[in-house]
């Protein structure tokens, strides 16, 4: 259901100014979102100054660097720092992104930045994915057969591994998912749009013999018919995927198959 | 065909039918417009106004029905406003469509 402001105990309050490097010359100032399970008080935005002499491009970096050097109580995911992984999905300058892809420079005056939107906050930067991982289990991502297994292995054609390309490559970070309204409103009962492109890439794999059974179970007008092609997704997917085509394809498949 | 695809093809279908209605409407309603209550009701009793216009009114209030449905299920989720809205759009279709009958057939 629909939440127009944040309850009582989410509202964002003024944080802590944290003292600038004296002999900086290039400094950049970082607002962080912070939050603390372990205390009572409201989340709350601190700011940050980092010497960018000293600092790779990379927002990831100048986390990296606050953590290490002004606030090592900063709390945020990052694993690979190359756009592989998804760990570090945060909101940035008002949108979801990764914060390893994030160049500083892309930015003019303070970057703000946010957990990713309407999630429980578990701390800092750091976001409940439960749901959205069990969402994701639920399109049963992996290849769904029912004839023997071959000899050597399920082979495809280079045409059909074609039409796997501008999914496969989805790193379930959530930022497409956590940037759609309808998402926030029923992020209970609608699949997403990570979700549902991981669905419409095993809907479409040559190699699974499973199609029907998976274009029913998304028969549903919440799992797949909430996307009102806002395409928020397709905007906000960091590499450069496109959710909203994959949703209005399974729909299309839905035709053909009622 | 369950209720996911059901809904999404009714959606579309009833906005195709809409909208070569709603040229129609919009022509009829310019012609008539700055005529008189008699002049109206009398270019809507003629058969083809009639029949058009019990075709724009149905699929009209059945997208209305439809659209209307969306939006309480995308903000306040309830089986009882769905309801609702089925009763409010069943009302509205039967008194314009009793409505147009009656200028149809009997007169103003």
């Amino acid at each position: 259901m629909v939440e127009l402001r944040l309850p009582k105990n989410s509202r964002v309050t003024e944080g802590i100014t944290w003292e600038k490097p004296s002999d900086a010359e290039n400094v950049q100032e970082v607002r962080i979102y912070r939050y603390n399970p372990e205390d009572s008080e409201n989340p709350r935005l601190d700011t940050f100054f980092v010497d960018l002499d000293k600092c790779g491009p990379m927002i990831l970096d100048a986390l990296i660097k606050i953590k290490n050097e002004i606030d090592p109580t900063l709390t945020f995911r990052r694993s690979c720092r190359e756009g592989i992984c998804g760990s570090c999905s945060m909101n940035i300058g008002g949108v979801n992104t990764l914060a390893c892809l994030k160049g500083m420079k892309e930015f003019k005056g303070p970057i703000n930045i946010y957990p990713l939107p309407h999630l429980p906050v578990i701390k800092d930067l750091v976001p409940d994915l439960n749901q959205f991982y069990k969402q994701h289990a639920s399109i049963k991502p992996w290849l769904e057969t029912s004839t023997d297994e071959p000899n050597e292995e399920w082979l495809q054609s280079e045409a059909d591994r074609k039409q796997l390309d501008g999914l496969y490559e989805c790193v379930m970070c959530a930022c497409c998912s956590t940037s759609c309204p309808s998402y926030w409103w029923n992020g209970d009962k609608y699949l997403g749009p990570a979700a549902l492109l991981h669905a419409y890439r095993w809907i479409i794999d040559s190699r699974d013999q499973d199609r029907k059974a998976r274009l029913d179970d998304l028969n549903d007008s919440f799992k797949l018919y909430r996307c009102h092609t806002i395409m928020n997704c397709a905007k906000a997917c960091p590499k450069g995927l496109n959710p909203a085509k994959a949703i209005a394809e399974i729909k299309k498949l839905q035709l053909q198959n009622s | 065909m369950s209720e996911g695809i059901k809904h999404w093809k009714y959606s579309r279908i009833s906005s195709l039918v809409i909208t070569p209605l709603t040229i129609w409407f919009v022509i009829f309603f310019s012609k008539n417009f700055g005529m008189t209550f008699e002049q109206v009701s009398n270019s809507l009793a003629k058969p083809f106004n009639s029949f058009m216009m019990f075709f724009f009114i149905t699929a009209t209030i059945f997208h209305l029905q439809q659209g209307l449905q969306v939006i309480i299920e995308d903000y306040v989720y309830r089986r009882l406003w769905i309801n609702l809205n089925i009763i409010f759009c069943s009302a509205l279709f039967v008194v314009s469509i009793l409505s147009v009958a009656k200028i149809a057939f009997v007169g103003v």
